[in-house]
Formats: C-alpha cells, sequence, structure tokens
C-alpha cells in the first residue's frame, strides 16, 4: 500500500476534479432540469415537442456515447473554426472537463427534468383553481403554487438521482480527464497493482454516496410538510 | 449453491480447459497502425500480427488473436484470459516485476510529432505550458515525465488512438510516441501534423519490445526466445520490416 | 453524404456490417445480464425478506455497494478479478480451468450489477402483494415453495413490471461500458471504426441511433406486455 502516499498528490487531485465535475454538473443540471420540465408541461407546441424529444434521445442512448459524440465530435468541429481556436475560450475547450459537465448537464436535465415534469403534473388541481381564484396571475401561480410544490415531491428522488451523476462522473476517465477513477488508473498503469487503486477509490465512492444522502436526508426533513 | 455455481460457470465456459499447442496471444484492441489494426471486414492486419503468424508456423502452434485494451492487458495475461502479449510492449523493470518478457523482437525510440511550425526541443524551455499527449503506462510517457513533467501539461490516454484524434483537433501541441507508429502518423495526416523527429535514448525506454508471458511459463519462454532470436536475424523479418517501415527495426544488442 | 454512405454502407470499405454484429452481441449481453440479474435480484430480495441475519446483512452490503460504486469502475473491477475467481472456485471443486470468454464475463458483470437494482424492485413487488392473499393460500394447505410460485410470483408480476422494463432499459445502455475492456459491442465497434477513418461525429451518431432504436423497440414491446399483465388489475 506504500504507492498510496507516493501517489497522494495524484489521488488527491482526481478526488477534487471529481467534486468539481458533481457541483458544476448538479448546479447547471438542476436548472435545466427546471426549464426541460416547464417546456415539457408548457401548452405550447413549439416548447413541448423539442424537450419532450431531447428527454427520449438523452434517456434512449448510453451516457458514453453522449459523451464521445460531444468530446471527439464535437469537439473536433471546434478545434477547425479558426475564431474558437483564436478566442479566450480555447484553453477551456482543450481540456476535456467542461465537455464532461456539458454531457452530464445534458444528462441531469434530461433525468431529473421527467422528474419535476412528474411533480408539476401531480399538484392538486384544487390549489392551483385556488390560486387563481384568490387573483394570481398565470405565472405567479406557477411561481408560488406549482413549481415550490413539485419540487417538494422531487426532493427524495433528487437524492437518487444525485447519486447516480455522481457515478457518471466517473465516465471522465474515458477522455483523459484526470478524476477519481483516473488518477486511480493512472496508479495502476505506473505500479501495476491492478485492483487496490480500484478498491480504494471504490470506498470513496461509497463514503461520498452515504453524505450525498445524508445532506438530502436533511434537507428533506427542514422542509415543513403536512400531511 | 455450490452445484449452481458450477453449473452456471461451465454453462459461461466458452471452450472447456485448452490444449497446450494452442496459445491465446492478446493484441492491441484499438488501431495501432502500422504495428496492429482490424480491418472492416474483422481481419488484422500489420507488421507485430505478420510476425505472429510467422512465429506461431514456425513454432508449431495454433494461435488465436485476441484483441484486448491495453489498460488491461497485463491483467488479463495474470488472470488467464490470454497466454503471451504481443503489444508493443517495451521491456522495463516495473513490468518485469509482473510478467515474463521474451527477448526482444524489435527496438526503436519514441519519437516527437506535433502541430507544425513550432519551435520544438525536448527542454524544459521550449516545452513550458505545453501541451503533451502520451499513452498510459507507456515508456513514452515514463519519459516524458522524467524530462519536462514539471513545467509541461502532460495529458495521458488510455489508447493512442485518442491522442492521434486530439493531436489533430489541436487540442495538443505534442504528443510523443513509438517512432514508427508517430511516423506512419505523420506521414498520413501531412500538413496537419509535423513529425519532430526522435528522442535520445534514455534507461527509462527500457530494453525494447518483447512478448510478455506470464512469470511460471518458462518452458514457453524459451520456446519463445530461441524463434524470436532466429527471426530477428532471418531475411524474412528484414524484408518484412522493410515492407512496412523502410528500415530494419530488429533489436541490435542481443 | 456520399461519403457517409460508404463509411456506413455494407461494402468492403464500409462499416455498416461492422456496427451490425456489434449490435448483435449488444443484445446478446443485455439479454443474458438481464437473465442474470433477475436470478440474482430474486435471490437477494428472498435473502433480505426471508433470510438470516447474516444473509441479510450480506444482501444489503451487495445492494448499498453496487449502487454507490460507479459502474465503470466495477467492471474493470470484476471483468479481470470475475473470470479469475471462477477458475479458483473450479479448482477447489476439482473442475479443470476453463477459458472464458469476454461475452460471458460482460453478462455475469453486467448481471452482478444489474442484480443490486433488480433485487430493490423484486422485494417491493413482493411486499405490495395482499397479506391477506398469502395467508389464505396458507390456510388452504399450501406449502411455503408453491404460496410462491402459485400465489406470491404472478401477484407480484404486475408490479415488479414497470420497474424491470426500466432496468432493461438502463442495462442496454450499461452494456455500452463493457467496450472500455474491450468486447466487441456496439460502441466497441464503432470506437474502432472511428479510429481508423477518424470520422468520429459520423460513427459515435450512428451508434447512438442503434442504441436508441433498440430502446424505441423495446420499449414499445414492453408496455404492450404491460398491458397484458395489469389487465386484470383495477
Amino acid at each position: 500500500m506504500n504507492w498510496v502516499f507516493e501517489y497522494s498528490d495524484l489521488l488527491i487531485k482526481g478526488f477534487l476534479t471529481t467534486l468539481e465535475l458533481i457541483s458544476f454538473s448538479l448546479v447547471i443540471g438542476f436548472v435545466c432540469a427546471i426549464g426541460v420540465a416547464l417546456c415539457r408541461v408548457s401548452e405550447t407546441r413549439w416548447l413541448a415537442w423539442p424537450a419532450n424529444a431531447f428527454t427520449s434521445v438523452i434517456r434512449g442512448t448510453p451516457l458514453l456515447v453522449q459523451i464521445y459524440i460531444v468530446y471527439f465530435g464535437l469537439g473536433s468541429i471546434f478545434a477547425h473554426m479558426p475564431i474558437i481556436r483564436s478566442s479566450f475560450i480555447w484553453p477551456y475547450l482543450r481540456d476535456g472537463f467542461w465537455y464532461m459537465v456539458f454531457a452530464l448537464v445534458l444528462s441531469f436535465a434530461a433525468y431529473v427534468g421527467e422528474v419535476v415534469r412528474g411533480g408539476l403534473v401531480g399538484v392538486p388541481k384544487g390549489e392551483l383553481e385556488a390560486a387563481k381564484a384568490i387573483g394570481m396571475s398565470p405565472y405567479k401561480v406557477m411561481l408560488r403554487i406549482r413549481l415550490p410544490r413539485a419540487l417538494y415531491q422531487v426532493l427524495p428522488t433528487l437524492a437518487g438521482e444525485s447519486v447516480m451523476l455522481l457515478k457518471s462522473t466517473a465516465l471522465a476517465s474515458t477522455i483523459a480527464v484526470v478524476d477519481l477513477l483516473g488518477a486511480a488508473n493512472e496508479v495502476r498503469s505506473m505500479t501495476f497493482e491492478v485492483y487496490q487503486p480500484l478498491i480504494l477509490v471504490a470506498i470513496i465512492y461509497i463514503v461520498l454516496t452515504l453524505i450525498i444522502e445524508q445532506f438530502f436526508g436533511r434537507l428533506e426533513r427542514r422542509i415543513p410538510v403536512r400531511r | 449453491m455450490k452445484k449452481f455455481l458450477v453449473a452456471m460457470a461451465l454453462s459461461f465456459a466458452a471452450v472447456a480447459s485448452h490444449a497446450a499447442d494452442s496459445l491465446r496471444i492478446a493484441v492491441l484492441a484499438e488501431p495501432y497502425p502500422p504495428f496492429s489494426q482490424k480491418m472492416p471486414d474483422g481481419k488484422w492486419e500489420g507488421f507485430e500480427i505478420d510476425l505472429i503468424h510467422k512465429i506461431c508456423t514456425d513454432m508449431k502452434v495454433k494461435c488465436q488473436i485476441v484483441d484486448t485494451a491495453w489498460d488491461g492487458i497485463i491483467p488479463a495475461l495474470l488472470s488467464n484470459k490470454v497466454d503471451a502479449i504481443f503489444a508493443s510492449m517495451s521491456i522495463t523493470k516495473e513490468r518485469a516485476k509482473k510478467v515474463l518478457f521474451t527477448h526482444p523482437y524489435y527496438n526503436t525510440l519514441p519519437a516527437v510529432v506535433g502541430l507544425p511550425g513550432q519551435d520544438y526541443s525536448m527542454t524544459k524551455k521550449a516545452l513550458k505550458g505545453k501541451y503533451i499527449g502520451v499513452q498510459n503506462g507507456t515508456t513514452s510517457a515514463f519519459y516524458i515525465k522524467k524530462k519536462v513533467g514539471s513545467v509541461a501539461h502532460i495529458r495521458q490516454y488510455a489508447t493512442q488512438d485518442e491522442i492521434n484524434s486530439d493531436l489533430l483537433a489541436g487540442r495538443l501541441d505534442y504528443m510523443l510516441a513509438d517512432n514508427i507508429a508517430a511516423k506512419a502518423f505523420a506521414d498520413k495526416n501531412k500538413g496537419a501534423v509535423q513529425f519532430y523527429g526522435t528522442v535520445k535514448y534514455d534507461p527509462v525506454l527500457g530494453g525494447g519490445v518483447a512478448a510478455a508471458l506470464r512469470p511460471n511459463d518458462k518452458a514457453l519462454a524459451a520456446r519463445f526466445n530461441k524463434e524470436i532470436d532466429q527471426l530477428v536475424k532471418s531475411k524474412f523479418y528484414a524484408d518484412l520490416s522493410d515492407k512496412y517501415f523502410g528500415t530494419n527495426i530488429a533489436p541490435t544488442n542481443n | 453524404m456520399s461519403e457517409w454512405i460508404t463509411l456506413l454502407g455494407f461494402s468492403d470499405q464500409g462499416w455498416g456490417i461492422s456496427l451490425l454484429k456489434g449490435m448483435l452481441v449488444t443484445l446478446q449481453i443485455s439479454i443474458g445480464a438481464f437473465i442474470v440479474g433477475l436470478v440474482i435480484g430474486v435471490l437477494t430480495a428472498l435473502a433480505k425478506l426471508h433470510g438470516s441475519q447474516s444473509m441479510k446483512v450480506i444482501a444489503r452490503g451487495y445492494t448499498t455497494v453496487c449502487r454507490a460504486v460507479p459502474e465503470l469502475l466495477l467492471i474493470l473491477l470484476l471483468y479481470y478479478s470475475g473470470s479469475h475467481g471462477i477458475n479458483i472456485l473450479l479448482q477447489a471443486l476439482g473442475f479443470p480451468e476453463v477459458d472464458i470468454g469476454g461475452v460471458p464475463v460482460a453478462i455475469v458483470v453486467l448481471g452482478l450489477v444489474q442484480g443490486a437494482y433488480a433485487s430493490e424492485i423484486i422485494r417491493s413487488s413482493i411486499l405490495a402483494v395482499p397479506h391477506g392473499q398469502i395467508e389464505a393460500a396458507t390456510c388452504m394447505g399450501m406449502t411455503r415453495q408453491r404460496v410462491f410460485w402459485r400465489m406470491t410470483l404472478p401477484m407480484m408480476a404486475p408490479f415488479a413490471l414497470s420497474g424491470l422494463a426500466n432496468l432493461w432499459v438502463s442495462l442496454v445502455k450499461d452494456s455500452a461500458l463493457i467496450s472500455v475492456v474491450g468486447t466487441n459491442e456496439l460502441l466497441y465497434n464503432a470506437k474502432q471504426a472511428a479510429g481508423s477513418t477518424h470520422s468520429y461525429l459520423t460513427f459515435f451518431l450512428a451508434a447512438a441511433a442503434l442504441y436508441y432504436v433498440i430502446n424505441l423497440v423495446s420499449n414499445a414491446a414492453l408496455r404492450r406486455v404491460e398491458l397484458r399483465f395489469r389487465r386484470w388489475m383495477p
């Protein structure tokens, strides 16, 4: 187990990258998920239809393929555009990190969007009618009544979806991002220890999962619900 | 429960215990031209593939080619999924602790390929802040980390193929890879990339490319060694090497 | 456009056949893993509900690990240790070593990972069966085994079905991860084609389309099955 100390810098760097990946994609992905859900329940056809198609395609294809399409496909298109290559964003687009965040955001938006949509549809009609009756505009009804109710309801599922997201971040190692699994693979290739580095990071993922579940458990208890 | 497990394992077993006279040879799963590459029709082609066929014919053994990802190629050998590795693997001290190497069957130095028109030299000054791609766990990776690891961005990939695509996409400034594969890649993509030449020898580069076996397969190693020693001096080898590379890449020091 | 047709076509230079062959292997792996996952899922669910204390702990530990550790990591771990483990087991029982191919190992590995999810689905649907029905069956003198086959299983099926349908879809998607360790399935063949031709976008989009087709077709089929199973339900 000497390699743990020898390569501790690398492993810590990988750990931090995993944390960055999950925080960025969780926050941006959640905002996008609400957007997708609102489009899907919208009565405007040209909003609902693309949102439904987006959800169906993202949920119907493997994340790894999506990552390859984004990184190798879109990435090489960017590289052949001189405007982008000479611009200030190129250093960011060189790295796999932001492509990974992008792919994770798409995925989280589709999966959680589906859950939020379920929540929005499930809000009792009576409440919406009551809100309308006291003179709230449709916009206000959505913002003050329907959306908050839906979000409370999806909170328990959100913990599960966040754990899924954490697990998905491990795919970053397939596009040369040194996340936790990427670091373990690098250690493996240098020390030829076959299993030990993998087992170590597996334990770290389990601990992170427990922390995420604890966090959402607390959040859930803090929100007053009358049943 | 025991019965159930055994039944399950047996029903999943493709072929029961392989005969001694057939060998499973691991080659790289990803395309690594001109050493090994799978064609659209599923056939394998390349210098290493031709060598494997020649060695197997001479040794009178049946060989089955098993494509294995580089990342898992040593575990595949050790967990008895394959019997020998022919995957452009250089002999290094670290690896020799896990596997048994035969005598080398070719020897080349790594070379540098990069985006065209750069002011290249293998120095910390010239490579400072540059993005350099290498394959995980290769002698090129060990070399570049030793030379400029402290100042350059070393990006490590699971396969050489991904490095090629990222260099073409301009995400990398340079890559370091085996001379032959690097030259072939640079020639195929003239204009998009430039060949900057091989690096100087360093002990970290190891002692040539050899087949790897399980440590206890000493008898098999002896058979391979005898065959390889003859082969690398033969006209067949010289012709084959000339056909693929235009030069003889036989190891000189054995 | 004509370049696309050449690349994806079925001629000597085209990778169309290779992709379709890969799709077939993907289906093989997914179907096999689904069956293995179902068997493991039922056994684990029974262990959780009726097992001894130690069996419950093992079952719960297995579920927790499989649900918290990334599939890719589990696959890397199990792919190489799995066949090694089976061979050690065989040797211990006095059998000769066997050569285990990539597809069977992929099936077992994915089955093990998905078994954890299957066990949760099955456990909750067993719990959803009204208890009175089971008691009535016991009163009529049915043995425990008979109760399981004749009562619990048919009654829980409609509850379990939608969960298992989701599991199938995610299995097909997870089978793509096997490409990282190198078995000739759909994504793996697409990667080889993309690497050889440098047409990354073309081949990955083609692979995505094929996965999508598998899922659309199986969704439609599963919906029909579900309707049939639910026909007696209120």
